[in-house]
């Protein structure tokens, strides 16, 4: 298959620049030595396990581009995309990639709408990948595709239909997405490459080692932060006013799983950016991952008991927890921290 | 009161002294607080090409700074809930003059030179009152406060004068008290209402815009004027997730016209303006979002031009026909199409603003 070549090259080229890298002479202190472990160990293989899958939703809509025949695909490509989403710099930040995937939160009901008005117009643009590439973000990435997918006035489309095509015209957009992001991270000058020579005297995106660890530092924190404030913090609400239909993709019944392989990615991320054994903080995550086993509540539906909402909001809390203690395993020994301005603006 | 006599003392002292300008400090165009490595905060000046040409240390964490326009003279301000500010002679580094606060009322961070320099008005929380005030410091008289008066609205925090000494204020809409979060908690976010307010040079109001209901959380803070346009940037109080503009652009006589960036680039602000800036030219404008990691350019008629990307970027000042920027890693940048690393001060993490000085040289 293409793809597996594809990704040998790749693999092989980004080995080749790391390689370099340590090779260059200069000695690689802990801030650097940790980028190259999260780019090898974590970032990379990120990357080109979203790209596999979610290349397999496309294959899968082409043959069979039914609601029911496209779940599993759609599953797998959504699990992948929870290992990436977190690292929203570089190729994923760049032409809004990282929303364009996932436009969520969704707070004013522009995907359904801008689904219905593309369906209703019967609009050329799905048989144009250019053209679908500049249709708003709203109609194209995963959460659409969870519209035309799970919810009961997208779903019973058949082969041959607009909205067959229009599920077409959105993995392909996904997977010429997910391309392009492995792609530029993995090319010989990509991205791996621009963290892992910080401070080299052509590198103008990160002026020394110090910036490209803060670089990955900040979307580790910033990636726990979402899931505890946005994916359990939306659905939680208040306690007078729970927010169940707030919960990210609730309508494909993933919104704990979402926290589940955030938190998944997370420790990942941690274990490979530790300069020393991560313990407290590993303690901390796997004790979410096992409160989130026992929840059994896949859409955070039990917000609005207080005994469920009890039990979601201290899974929050614990995911905090971890931020603090990932400051005292990760930030200080490296010598790091969250941004000087960006948590303390006026 | 000050004496007839010390007036006269004062006046005949002032003839004498040596009249220094910016040129005694080294010429800098720009005024920048940081911290250090060691953790000590600093006032630093810059060259055209942002090279530090002085550094004056400061006691504590600053907010921004008021250049004098011809003196080699700052104020610089401590962070809200602060009651002090420091007259600092940037020519030999010394603090000539410390502002304390009256009672009942602290500094917001901001201020600005009047009357050709020779008064200072400093926004302020008249917290005892619950409303906003200016406080209207001499400097003739070794900076003595010489009164205050109604900022027209809460939270009073930039402020600026246009050419004809007209003055505009943001008044940011949000009610705080020292007693309460160390200042900082935010105590009337369901009614606040935020407004642009325009005072005559005899400081009574002239115009004010308040925005639609829907935009009542957008609270107004930092402003940035050209050729009498007043730029504002706003910081949205409601959901980060909410997409809502954050830049307005304002001639006093009509109504504000907000811009926005499209969809996805809007939302990486995370509803966060730190600084505004026109660029030199007052041909188009820009924000930094700290928080989204972001620079947004603007044609003066709205037009979006162009987003960089720059982790913990703030401070954003005009340079030629593009911006000068700083982060909290130590970098300021030239930023035009592109953007372009003016100098990597090591170890230096840049405070929220940079600050022009009205007259270089």
């Amino acid at each position: 298959m293409m793809m597996t070549s594809f990704v040998r090259i790749t693999l092989k080229s980004l080995a080749a620049s790391v390689v370099l890298f340590a090779g260059s002479g200069a000695y690689a202190g802990p801030q650097a030595d940790a980028v190259v472990r999260v780019v090898t160990q974590h970032a990379v293989p990120a990357v080109l396990n979203f790209s596999t899958h979610i290349n397999a939703l496309e294959d899968s809509a082409k043959s069979d581009c039914t609601a029911g025949a496209l779940v599993p695909a759609y599953n797998a490509g959504f699990d992948a995309w929870m290992g990436l989403q977190h690292l929203n710099i570089g190729p994923v930040e760049a032409d809004a990639r990282g929303l364009t995937i996932a436009f969520w939160p969704d707070k004013k009901g522009m995907i359904p709408k801008t689904l219905s008005a593309l369906i209703a117009d019967q609009d050329a643009a799905v048989s144009n990948a250019d053209e679908f590439a500049h249709v708003s973000i709203a109609a194209r990435g995963l959460f659409a595709l969870e519209y035309m997918l799970f919810d009961d006035s997208f779903n019973a489309y058949d082969q041959g239909s607009y909205s067959c095509e229009l599920v077409q015209a959105i993995t392909h957009d996904l997977a010429q997405t997910a391309d392009h992001i492995a792609g530029e991270w993995t090319r010989e000058d990509g991205f791996a490459a621009t963290l892992t020579t910080a401070g080299a005297v052509d590198n103008q995106r990160y002026l020394s080692e110090t910036e490209a660890a803060q670089a990955l530092y900040t979307m580790l924190l910033t990636g726990l932060e979402n899931s505890a404030e946005q994916r359990i913090g939306r659905p939680l609400g208040s306690f007078e006013k729970p927010r169940p239909k707030r919960a990210e993709a609730y309508r494909s019944g993933r919104s704990a799983r979402n926290v589940m392989l955030s938190v998944q990615a997370a420790r990942e991320f941690v274990v490979a950016m530790a300069p020393e054994v991560p313990t407290h903080t590993l303690e901390i995550l796997d004790e979410v991952l096992a409160k989130l086993q026992d929840l059994d509540d896949p859409t955070f539906a039990s917000v609005d008991d207080p005994m469920g909402r009890l039990k979601i909001e201290i899974i929050a809390q614990r995911i905090e927890a971890a931020t603090e203690s990932i400051a005292n395993d990760i930030g200080a020994p490296l010598g790091i921290s969250a941004g000087f301005n960006a948590s303390d603006g006026d | 009161m000050t004496s007839r006599r010390g007036f006269l003392l004062g006046m005949a002292a002032a003839s004498l002294t040596p009249r220094l300008t910016w040129a005694d400090a080294g010429n800098p165009a720009y005024l920048g607080a940081a911290r250090d490595q060691n953790g000590d905060f600093a006032l630093y000046g810059l060259s055209a090409e942002a090279q530090i040409v002085f550094r004056v240390g400061l006691p504590a964490r600053g907010h921004a700074a008021a250049a004098h326009p011809t003196r080699p003279e700052a104020v610089g301000f401590a962070r809200r809930p602060g009651t002090y500010a420091l007259v600092i002679d940037c020519a030999n580094g010394q603090v000539t003059h410390k502002l304390q606060a009256p009672s009942g009322r602290h500094f917001m961070g901001h201020g600005v030179f009047v009357q050709g320099g020779d008064i200072l008005v400093t926004t302020e929380n008249n917290y005892a009152e619950s409303k906003g005030c200016l406080g209207l410091w001499q400097r003739s008289k070794g900076y003595v406060r010489i009164g205050e008066v109604d900022s027209h609205g809460i939270g009073p925090h930039d402020i600026r004068a246009l050419s004809d000494g007209t003055l505009v204020v943001a008044n940011g809409g949000i009610l705080t008290h020292p007693d309460h979060g160390e200042g900082r908690d935010k105590l009337n976010l369901e009614t606040m209402q935020p407004s642009l307010a325009y005072l005559t040079p005899e400081f009574s109001l002239q115009e004010q815009h308040i925005l639609a209901e829907d935009l009542h959380h957008a609270s107004i803070r930092h402003l940035s004027v050209a050729d009498d346009q007043v730029g504002f940037a706003m910081q949205w109080q409601g959901d980060p997730f909410d997409i809502v503009p954050l830049l307005g652009l304002h001639k006093r006589g009509a109504d504000p016209v907000l811009f926005e960036a499209p969809l996805a680039d809007q939302l990486s602000m995370k509803a966060y303006a730190s600084s505004i800036a026109f660029n030199g030219a007052g041909t188009e404008l820009a924000i930094t979002s700290s928080r989204g990691g972001r620079i947004h350019r603007f044609a003066t008629d709205g037009q979006f031009m162009s987003s960089v990307s720059r982790a913990d970027v703030s401070g954003l000042a005009a340079k030629g026909d593009g911006y000068l920027a700083s982060d909290g890693q130590g970098a300021l940048l030239s930023i035009e199409a592109d953007s372009r690393v003016l100098n990597k001060t090591s170890g230096l993490a840049w405070d929220n603003h940079l600050v022009s000085l009205p007259i270089l040289g």
